[in-house]
């Protein structure tokens, strides 16, 4: 058995080496997103300083799609909301990920996941589809023939990541 | 010593107060409709029967309203719906 499931009463994950592998990158690749340590000067009293900043709405697509704004048109709104809650969005997307990221499977021996650990998945889960969908600039109703060889590629990891969630979420 | 009439001090905290704002869930197409329907029933507590309903509105009517409240509320709402990564906006209620 794949994915996530259940048996003997408790919740299992089991995924071939090759998943885990791209699981570990695409994980990795939302924490690299998401951190701001790079931009991050050494002065740990900088955080009071970017409070009394404002925010600009993330560049990137990606990026945005998983911090947007709050207030639809309303720009000096969205600026505001974005000031005193973008950081910690951030940071618990960050925890969540770093999580998951350490309780990956080693190989394709089944591991439990307790239910502690069932949101920090589902979540993970879920940016990394937002992640992926946002670049493949996924739609409702996408054609998919005729796809340049390394979106279609793209789009099978993304169908596989839609299925690992779907089991995931079956065992609630 | 002026006084305030209490009619007025009323009026004044009424418009604070009660003007509701409502938190609104957008149509997107990566969500699925069966983490949807999980998150409202979760994070709202609402029941199946209400979250799936709240998730074909959002479906097919491309948005619909999740709750009401106060700002502070709903700012909170789209906040705890953006962890989740729903597309959730607040706005002063018509």
């Amino acid at each position: 058995m794949h994915g996530f499931f259940i048996e003997n009463g408790k919740r299992w994950l089991q995924l071939a080496e090759v998943e885990i592998a791209l699981l570990n990158s695409l994980i990795g690749q939302i924490i690299q997103l998401l951190d701001l340590q790079e931009e991050a000067t050494s002065d740990p009293l900088d955080f009071l300083n970017d409070l009394g900043k404002s925010i600009a709405r993330p560049q990137d697509e990606v990026v945005y799609r998983l911090l947007p704004d709050a207030y639809g048109e309303d720009e000096e709104a969205n600026s505001e909301f974005r000031r005193f809650t973008e950081r910690s969005l951030r940071d618990e997307k960050l925890i969540q990920a770093r999580k998951v990221l350490a309780g990956l499977p080693k190989d394709d021996t089944a591991i439990e996941v307790v239910e502690l650990d069932f949101e920090i998945w589902l979540k993970t889960l879920n940016d990394v589809r937002l992640a992926l969908g946002t670049r493949l600039e996924i739609t409702e109703n996408m054609r998919t023939e005729n796809l340049d060889p390394e979106k279609a590629s793209l789009l099978e990891v993304y169908d596989w990541l839609t299925w690992l969630q779907g089991t995931l979420l079956e065992t609630k | 010593m002026s006084v305030t009439p209490l009619e007025e001090i009323l009026a004044e905290a009424g418009t604070e107060v009660s003007t509701p704002w409502v938190c609104i869930v957008w149509d997107d197409p990566i969500n699925l409709m069966s983490y949807v329907t999980y998150v409202f029933m979760t994070y709202f507590g609402y029941s199946k029967g209400k979250a799936e309903k709240l998730m074909m509105d959002v479906h097919t009517k491309g948005k619909a309203i999740v709750n009401k409240g106060t700002r502070e509320e709903m700012e909170r709402d789209v906040s705890a719906l953006h962890g989740y990564g729903l597309m959730a906006t607040l706005e002063k209620a018509v």
